[in-house]
């Protein structure tokens, strides 16, 4: 069985004979890691951009109404 | 046993990053990965690229994970099928336990992050994808019947159904038409195949239509589904994802493929055995070029369509 020391840690064989399995396995998580942080980053701005649209909205139609109003009371005083 | 015995026995056995890519059958997995894509491009909703791109990943896993799950079920059929001898399990390289495992865990993860990214009417059709490759058709159509192939196809054209129902949360026609084509272009593709993959699937106990009704009827049923097929293809070209480009493609390809199993009805098992099976073969190799056509043709149609030249308006 075959070992290397390397400093004071000891780098078994197996460790040599999955290194193909580790580094892989190493990047997939790592890309994952951007993957969902780019996702979350993706959903949060468009929720928000959907959100701040349907106030503007809401806003503008609130805004109309009380227009309205203010336009009919005018013409009753007159 | 020596210490050097286990060793090298571990060492002719070590499983590597590749083996268990290799688990997710990459070749399936390209063309789920491209009739999903199209699926989501040729719908009239657009998704952030990030968003679409993590979609096909997690639709591919799902894809790669119920191909793991097949070949933990058939490991057996597969150690003695010339074709699969080499896959992972067969060769010994992983163990059925961790095929099973990390066919199931992906399986979740897949589902569950494509839920989690999009939407759960495509989180709920990939599992129902997954479901139905693995228990449908691996575990009950595949060894009883021969329409094994008919039946289990649809599985493979779940794809652009998902990659549609990520960019629109729903189902509609153009979906179920893209489901169509894949449905009816399965069985020739994989009859063609039987034929001249000759005693492969009759050594494992499949009963694959070459098994049980023999060659000349498998050579009839190729016929009739191509000519079935031909409508389906043809009729798309009409609806909103279709266009005057697709509609060339697929009458072109059409004519080539119907005169394909035309050519395929005509002959006998002596004439195919005298000349290798060629016209078989090319068949074959032209149902790939088939199916691969009519999606380009879908996709190219959006693409022209964003310069006001795609589609019938």
């Amino acid at each position: 069985m075959s070992t290397a020391k390397t400093g004071l840690r000891v780098e078994h064989e197996i460790h040599k004979r999955r290194r193909s399995r580790n580094v892989g396995l190493g990047l997939v998580l790592g890309g994952f890691v951007f993957l969902i942080m780019g996702i979350t980053y993706v959903k949060l701005t468009t929720q928000n951009a959907e959100r701040a649209a349907e106030i503007r909205a809401k806003e503008a139609a609130e805004a109309a109404a009380q227009g309205t109003e203010t336009s009919s009371t005018e013409e009753g005083s007159d | 046993m020596s210490d050097t015995s286990i060793d090298s026995k571990l060492d002719t056995h070590e499983a590597q990053f590749g083996d268990y890519f290799a688990l997710l059958k990459p070749r399936v997995m390209s063309l789920v990965v491209f009739t999903a894509l199209v699926g989501l491009l040729a719908a009239p909703v657009s998704v952030h690229p990030l968003l679409a791109f993590s979609a096909i990943l997690f639709i591919a896993i799902g894809g790669g994970a119920s191909g793991a799950l097949n070949m933990w079920w058939d490991a057996d059929i597969d150690r003695i099928m010339r074709r699969t001898q080499s896959r992972p399990i067969p060769s010994g390289r992983i163990t059925e336990g961790e095929a099973f495992a990390f066919g199931m865990f992906l399986s979740a993860f897949s589902v569950i992050m494509l839920g989690l990214a999009t939407n759960y009417i495509a989180a709920g059709l990939l599992a129902f994808t997954i479901f139905f490759y693995v228990v449908i058709y691996s575990m009950w159509l595949k060894r009883w019947t021969p329409q094994n192939i008919v039946i289990g196809g649809a599985a493979g054209a779940f794809p652009p159904m998902i990659g549609w129902a990520v960019a629109t949360g729903g189902i509609a026609p153009e979906s179920v038409l893209m489901f169509t084509l894949i449905f009816m272009w399965t069985p020739p593709h994989f009859w063609a195949l039987a034929l001249f993959m000759k005693s492969d699937y009759r050594d494992a106990g499949v009963p694959m239509l070459t098994v049980t009704h023999g060659r000349k009827s498998t050579r009839r049923h190729i016929l009739a589904y191509t000519i079935l097929l031909a409508p389906i293809a043809i009729g798309t070209g009409f609806t909103s994802i279709g266009g005057p480009l697709y509609l060339a493609v697929s009458i072109l390809l059409n004519l080539a493929f119907l005169k394909g199993a035309w050519n395929i009805w005509r002959r006998d098992e002596a004439q195919a055995d005298a000349d290798g099976y060629k016209v078989e073969k090319r068949f074959f190799t032209l149902s790939l070029v088939y199916l691969f056509a009519h999606f380009l043709a879908i996709l190219a149609e959006k693409t022209l369509a964003l310069y006001g030249l795609g589609g019938w308006t």
